[in-house]
């Protein structure tokens, strides 16, 4: 009764908007405006403070030009007209294209040079500071041992920039963000550089005209750009809201243009209007459980398989998910790769091949239990499953969980939700049994393999093996991408079964919901062009 | 009377360092420290720095001192870590702001509707009138105010779009968070005012003013409201307090940029600095409308003086 | 003024024994039974209570009369109410009907035991102020306002996060330790009122001792105002619980409330409005019948109004 009313209140709005829309179009070209919205406040954006997040930089792709952006996993030249690498003393040099800065000034390789000092400067706690050490005396400064003018950048005219490697890194250009940062304005703001509208400087297809923290940000086209001439939009208004109701409300009042959501509900209702475009966005991030490999019980390397094995991945996937999300059986998301090619399009998934081979994962852990001398009674074993987020969804993900590993092995299993900070606290202390939470993969391929390093030990897997430090950091170096490829399946293999360190559980599929008069929109998860593209046509 | 509102805001002073003192201990002693709310791909060394530029590397004792030392000396409560660059005291005085307009003109309208609808109510006791004022009231407190939102939301921005669904900075984008938000307060007064004014009708001197044939406008505006408004009155003042802390739900469903929100998320992300400056503040916001309040008695009933309300 | 000549043939005689000079107009009750008599006559009052038993009797027994349990998935999923499920089921399929009510238990025990606590130790405290009085009362009473005015939400949401364990006590505690504070107070305030009360000082005069002077007029004139308290905080509880499970700080799965449901119902509440329907009913309804059944309560123990 109430769904017909609603249904009948929705038609009568979408019939007005319809009217409404094509009176207006016949009298004008449509307004080049663009609503968007991201899920949480920008917390700064200065590119290089410890602090920049998504949104922060999905601000920046608008309104700042870097070296390069991403395009369908490859990188294009953006603020650099062109460059040389030289094998022989590991050298890039770029030439710049002739930008402005909003107010004029053009932009020069000093305003690159500058925030390289600054990411490596320890004062500036740059939290990815780490992808930089392959830059000659990055590491000795980030230290405080050299000062940051002995960088191996370098300025030689307002139009060059060089950088010199100390070691071959294949992923350089992906992994360094390269932006301009004005050293007068920076300096100018001290502190408060980039919280504020009046405290930050675009150079970017968009300059950005109005803040209003946790509500919203205005950005306009400028003029100034060096392409300005192909960026349609004249305003790109994002809101910053993450309510679930005011995003669905948002879409069909008309108050924004785009969503995400992995709601079914939400996605059957959009699907069948005219008006919007539903598309599947595959994203690189992995949900899974890592396991306490200290802990006692899950010390044993067959105790952890039988538990990966117990994990129903399709009725997790098809319960929680509606069937959108795909089942995971590796590491890296299908949305993974490197210069356009799929990691899973060339890796098998090595748990599918072992759950084949395994057998029954209840004799799997009996046996386990053996071999640690423990009573080989699995109705006798407790476990605990702690995750960082009290949600509805992440509580009802855990009741699957429970409910898969109870059945099929007989053990117990205690679901135990607390808030991010607390959670990731026990964690990283050891104080836990088995953590569920998700990850998400980089442009970058060897991101998600590098939290598994012994000396990085991002993972609080609290198990590295020198084996697996091998091959990583030897795919990480080499150039050929086939020799990688076969590299990180091996390193794959190790976490997800042989050491079987974490149980993958889902890559992550969100879908995108856009009215169809935007055209242009770039899906690709790892794309940095912004809304440079962006137009709206009726 | 200046002597005493000089001696209670003294007084206030007292209890705020001692709020102050209490909460600060308090929020050291949760698990996890700003950086584990926040990144996680900090190299030791650079930690290390960053710990040691908000002073977090020190040991609590001294680090609740040099808080001490910021605030009395220059005035400030340090900068957030959450949102480096921005001072606590700035973003306390600029969200507060928004925080406040919304809060305040719910409040009021909650008061001055619900006073209303409680005289109407208690006057025309269990006939037409009260009975959709006591339903109202009703609906008022027990339905979530997250529930409220999201459905008025929904009806008055798609079903019929007639105000913004969400933002900040006009006029309109006002009205529907301040309508959710006046509810719950319309709904306590209403209940408070019609209980208090049906003890009242039945006085002596009521009776007595209706002998002297004094017009029914004037004796409830002489007698009745003076009389029966002072168990408003008493919870006004927390409730002035709870609109801040509370606006939390509609700030976010809305995305007004207020201060409830970021006292919310600064005890998930552990940020230390806004968390106690927000608490100064709210205490004080408390503190300061008991004050008011208690001023707004000796107004309103002569038979009170300052100094000696028990 | 019309005065109206009055002649003795309209005046009948009643007439009016010896014996009957002596009765009290009214047969004597004990104060309590007084205040039942008075409260059976409150029609509101009685069906609140009436409610309130109906919610209680189904918090204890409706889980298992459905025939479900609530933890049980199934594979019907997001399900309107039926004949095969009363509530329809949620997002896992699991048994709405069951899980309002196990959450119901929840909330109820948080709401209650959290009130009686708080109550308990606010009336032993505000009262120990009051008989103490002087240097000791100002300094309790200081430290009263002094917990007050700290943003409570804030010390519930530290505390919570402090004590950290999956169970109802967590939420209790963190409630509890901050939620005496009221009732010592009105408690306080109570007992020096009486104190000084013409008919106490009257009782003194009279030569009453103190012990029958506590007994008799103390605590029945206190306890009506406690009682009158506690009904009236327990709604404030269950409220509380709500705001915090929708925080996400409330009580921890399995494990349900009446908040945790309708919060987690929010978020598809235009697709399955019964989902958010019942949940909030029930915190709706419980409210409400504490607060009319305490209105009603108010009004029978008052002892202005033993007539």
């Amino acid at each position: 009764m109430k769904k017909h009313l609603f249904i009948a209140a929705l038609c009568a709005f979408t019939a007005v908007s319809v009217l409404a829309g094509t009176f207006s179009a016949a009298a004008e070209e449509p307004a080049q405006v663009l609503n968007v919205y991201r899920n949480n406040e920008p917390a700064t954006l200065d590119r290089v403070a410890p602090t920049i997040d998504e949104a922060g930089k999905y601000i920046l792709n608008d309104t700042m030009e870097p070296l390069f952006r991403i395009q369908e996993g490859k990188t294009v030249e953006a603020g650099c007209e062109s460059y040389e690498y030289d094998e022989e003393t590991m050298t890039y040099t770029f030439t710049l294209r002739d930008n402005q800065w909003e107010d004029g000034v053009p932009v020069t390789a000093a305003d690159y040079l500058y925030s390289f000092q600054r990411m490596v400067d320890p004062n500036t706690a740059y939290g990815y500071v780490s992808d930089l050490y392959c830059i000659e005396n990055a590491e000795a400064i980030n230290a405080g041992e050299m000062d940051v003018s002995e960088l191996g950048v370098t300025a030689p005219d307002d139009k060059t920039l060089v950088v010199t490697l100390d070691e071959v890194t294949p992923a350089f250009l992906q992994v360094v963000p390269m932006f301009p940062q004005r050293q007068d304005f920076v300096e100018s703001c001290g502190d408060s550089y980039g919280i504020d509208a009046d405290k930050f400087l675009s150079c970017g297809p968009f300059r950005m005209t109005g803040w209003e923290h946790n509500s919203y940000i205005d950005l306009v086209k400028n003029d100034s750009y060096w392409d300005a001439d192909n960026v349609k939009l004249q305003e790109v208004h994002v809101a910053l809201t993450n309510d679930a109701n005011t995003l669905y409300t948002s879409m069909l009042n008309g108050t924004l243009d785009y969503m995400e959501t992995s709601k079914a509900e939400y996605v059957d209702e959009f699907k069948t209007m005219e008006d919007m475009t539903v598309t599947d966005i595959v994203k690189p991030t992995l949900g899974f459980i890592v396991f306490n490999c200290e802990d006692e019980v899950l010390s044993n390397v067959k105790v952890r398989q039988a538990i990966s094995l117990a994990v129903q991945r399709e009725l997790f996937t098809e319960v929680i998910y509606s069937g959108v999300a795909v089942p995971a059986y590796g590491l890296l998301s299908p949305a993974i790769g490197l210069n356009g090619v799929s990691f899973r399009d060339v890796a098998e998934e090595p748990l599918r091949a072992f759950a084949e081979e395994a057998g029954d994962p209840k004799e799997l852990l009996i046996e386990g239990l053996t071999e640690l001398g423990m009573d080989p009674d699995p109705s006798k074993l407790e476990l605990t499953i702690s995750q960082g987020s009290t949600t509805e969804s992440a509580n009802n993900q855990m009741a699957i969980f429970q409910q898969c590993i109870q059945d099929t092995l007989g053990i117990t299993i205690v679901p135990d939700s607390t808030e991010w900070a607390t959670f990731w606290n026990d964690c990283k202390a050891g104080d836990f049994q088995m953590g569920y939470l998700a990850w998400s993969g980089e442009v970058d391929i060897s991101f998600l393999f590098n939290l598994f390093l012994s000396d990085s030990a991002q993972m609080p897997c609290f198990y590295y093996t020198d084996e697996y430090d091998e091959i990583v950091n030897k795919a990480n170096r080499s150039t050929d991408d086939e020799e990688r490829f076969q590299l990180y399946s091996e390193a794959e293999k190790m976490i997800v079964v042989d050491n079987c360190q974490i149980v993958p559980v889902y890559y992550q599929v969100t879908e995108g919901v856009l009215r169809s008069k935007v055209k242009g929109w770039d899906y690709n998860v790892f794309s940095t062009m912004g809304n440079k593209g962006v137009y709206i046509e009726e | 009377m200046a002597k005493y509102i000089v001696k209670r805001v003294l007084y206030m002073f007292f209890v705020l360092l001692i709020v102050t003192t209490i909460t600060y201990f308090l929020m050291h002693n949760i698990p996890g420290d700003p950086l584990t709310a926040l990144v996680m791909r900090l190299p030791e060394q650079t930690k290390a720095n960053y710990y040691a530029k908000y002073g977090l590397d020190k040991p609590v004792w001294e680090q609740f001192l040099l808080f001490l030392k910021g605030i009395f000396t220059e005035g400030t409560m340090g900068e957030s870590i959450r949102y480096p660059g921005r001072m606590v005291t700035n973003m306390i005085r600029r969200y507060s702001a928004s925080s406040g307009l919304i809060g305040g003109i719910a409040i009021g309208a909650g008061f001055l509707i619900g006073t209303m609808f409680g005289v109407i109510s208690a006057l025309k006791k269990d006939k037409l009138p009260d009975k959709i004022l006591s339903l109202i009231a009703i609906f008022g407190v027990s339905i979530p105010v997250f529930v409220v939102a999201s459905v008025l939301q929904f009806v008055l921005t798609a079903t019929f779009p007639i105000l913004p669904t969400m933002g900040w900075g006009e006029p309109k984008h006002t009205v529907l968070p301040i309508l959710c938000m006046s509810l719950s307060p319309l709904a306590t007064y209403t209940r408070y005012m019609r209980s208090s004014v049906l003890d009242v009708v039945n006085q002596d001197y009521i009776t007595m003013a209706e002998a002297k044939g004094m017009s029914f406008g004037m004796i409830v505006r002489r007698h009745i409201l003076r009389n029966s408004i002072l168990p408003s009155l008493t919870i006004l003042g927390p409730n002035i307090a709870d609109v801040f802390t509370g606006s939390f739900i509609i700030e976010s469903i809305f995305s007004i940029p207020g201060l409830g929100s970021y006292y919310m998320t600064s005890v998930t992300d552990r940020d230390f600095p806004m968390i106690i400056g927000c608490t100064i503040f709210y205490t004080a916001i408390y503190i300061l409308s008991l004050l008011i309040v208690d001023i707004l008695y000796v107004l309103i009933d002569p038979r009170i003086r300052l100094g000696n309300r028990e | 003024m019309n005065q109206t000549n009055l002649s003795d043939d309209l005046f009948i005689i009643e007439g009016c024994s010896a014996a009957e000079g002596d009765k009290i107009g009214r047969p004597q009750t004990t104060y309590w039974k007084d205040a039942w008599r008075r409260l059976r006559q409150n029609r509101l009052a009685l069906l609140a209570l009436v409610l309130l038993i109906v919610i209680i009797f189904f918090t204890i027994f409706g889980p298992s009369i459905c025939g479900y349990s609530f933890e049980q998935m199934s594979s019907d999923m997001n399900k309107a109410p039926s004949a095969k499920h009363w509530f329809g089921t949620d997002s896992l399929g699991r048994d709405l009907f069951a899980r309002v009510w196990i959450g119901g238990r929840v909330s109820v025990i948080i709401g209650v035991v959290g009130a009686v606590i708080t109550t308990i130790v606010g009336a032993i405290y505000g009262s120990i102020s009051a008989f103490a009085g002087g240097k000791v009362d100002s300094v309790m009473m200081r430290i009263v306002e002094i917990i007050s005015s700290i943003p409570y939400l804030i010390v519930i949401i530290l505390l919570s996060l402090m004590i950290n364990d999956s169970g109802i006590t967590s939420i209790l505690l963190a409630l509890c330790l901050v939620g005496w504070c009221p009732t010592a107070r009105l408690v306080r305030g109570q007992i020096l009122q009486l104190a000084s009360a013409e008919y106490v000082t009257a009782a003194r005069v009279l030569g009453v001792s103190s012990w029958k002077i506590i007994t008799r007029h103390m605590i029945p004139n206190t306890m009506s105002v406690i009682i009158v308290n506690l009904t009236f905080r327990i709604p404030g509880y269950i409220f509380s619980e709500s705001f915090l499970s929708y925080v996400g700080l409330g009580i921890k799965t399995p494990n349900t409330s009446w908040g945790m449901l309708a919060s987690a119902a929010q978020q598809n509440m235009f697709f399955y409005p019964y989902q958010m329907l019942f949940p909030a009913l029930m915190i709706g309804l419980t409210m409400l019948s504490f607060t009319v059944f305490g209105d009603g309560l108010r009004d029978a123990l008052d002892p202005k109004l033993r007539r």
